[in-house]
């Protein structure tokens, strides 16, 4: 079974990439072999360009070659996991560049001619998010049930309705706090360990 | 009342249905003697992602970053912010995400009280936020996802803005499948809208 970890920080310092590190043992100790897109070490292009969203338009599969890279990496996934800080209540542009432009017609959901959409990730049995409050400049208000919604239920459109959705959550006193910090990665690391 | 109005649009197609919404948009708020400033970021090649750099500079002063000088200055010139774009995977595209993410800084937005490390807003001179977007799914499927672009803008960058600042949430959901009816009638209610405020 392969896990994919989809990794964004700028410039990762001890916690980011403590996050990625228990993310990667966690998925492991769960016996899935584990995949990582390191988004900013790639250097992604964030930006959909104009030919990019003409082939978008026509409902055809990605003809970029990271794009055509990344859904290679897609293909095998049964685990989609994403481990992000997070920037005004919600993943970096850079996270959301990879929804835009690696998440297309062809690879993440096909679009039928009388605009029915079906899932393309139906392998996907699993999304994991794993993020951090990074104060300050957000608020974050109900973030967990925040992050659920969007990243779970949004991808359903392209993993399925069965698709669930495991969501750890390092609040504000759990960035800044080492002893909370510690129990929250040990905690993480048990939860993904522990999933089927 | 003019209004100083800061005007947002992230869509990388010219000929696109959003992109002639920036058009009526900057239209129409000319039209009534306000001053328009326009932030076309794909036109502008605005960066999408925050650089190592600039993530090392969070913390810093404004005049650290001196590439962004003018988005800052608009910034705080403006009242009104507006923003078009199509909504893609229930958000903000990226390019608009990292508008938010970079321009929206320390120092520029809020500063942080360093006694206390509580947020303190610095964009008291907006007193409204206009947002015109499109909606590739419906009301309720944009409902049942959790509306994450309408989060960041309604109660993230919102929270930064004067205290009687109002918000315009203007979506035409449905886009793929509406009528030319269903979005000349969008572009009339968005007239309609921005006549009002002006």
């Amino acid at each position: 079974m392969t896990a994919l970890v989809v990794f964004t920080h700028p410039k990762p310092d001890q916690f980011a990439r403590e996050l990625l590190d228990v993310t990667v043992a966690g998925l492991s100790a769960a016996g899935h072999e584990v995949d990582v897109i390191d988004l900013y070490r790639d250097n992604f292009d964030a930006a959909m360009s104009p030919g990019e969203w003409r082939v978008y338009t026509t409902a055809e599969a990605p003809t970029s070659a990271d794009q055509q890279a990344y859904a290679r990496l897609l293909a095998r996934a049964e685990v989609l996991a994403f481990v992000f800080p997070m920037w005004w209540s919600g993943p970096p542009s850079m996270l959301k560049g990879f929804f835009d432009r690696a998440l297309v017609p062809g690879v993440a959901f096909r679009l039928a001619d009388n605009g029915r959409v079906s899932p393309g990730l139906r392998h996907i049995r699993r999304v994991v998010v794993v993020t951090a409050a990074e104060p300050p400049g957000h608020f974050p208000q109900r973030s967990t049930r925040q992050l659920s919604h969007s990243f779970g239920r949004s991808l359903r459109r392209a993993t399925g309705w069965r698709t669930r959705t495991l969501v750890c959550w390092a609040g504000p006193g759990e960035t800044s706090n080492s002893e909370k910090r510690q129990r929250f990665l040990a905690r993480t690391r048990d939860r993904l360990a522990g999933l089927r | 009342m003019t209004r100083r109005i800061l005007v947002v649009h992230a869509h990388p197609d010219p000929t696109s249905f959003s992109h002639g919404l920036f058009d009526l948009v900057i239209r129409v708020c000319g039209e009534v003697g306000n001053e328009v400033r326009v932030h076309d970021l794909y036109e502008s090649g605005f960066s999408p992602v925050v650089s190592a750099n600039e993530w090392s500079l969070r913390g810093a002063a404004p005049s650290t970053k001196p590439h962004l000088a003018s988005y800052f200055d608009d910034v705080a010139w403006c009242d009104t912010l507006v923003f078009v774009y199509p909504t893609w995977w229930s958000g903000q595209p990226a390019v608009l995400k990292a508008w938010i993410d970079r321009v929206l800084a320390n120092g520029v937005a809020w500063n942080l009280d360093e006694t206390t490390g509580q947020v303190m807003p610095t964009l008291r001179n907006v007193t409204r936020i206009v947002v015109v977007t499109t909606h590739g799914r419906s009301k309720s499927a944009n409902l049942l996802c959790g509306r994450a672009g309408r989060t960041v803008v309604v109660r993230s960058i919102r929270r930064l803005c004067s205290w009687r600042c109002r918000t315009h949430w203007l979506a035409l959901y449905s886009v793929d499948r509406s009528t030319r009816f269903e979005r000349d009638r969008f572009k009339q209610r968005v007239e309609r809208i921005l006549r009002r405020i002006s």
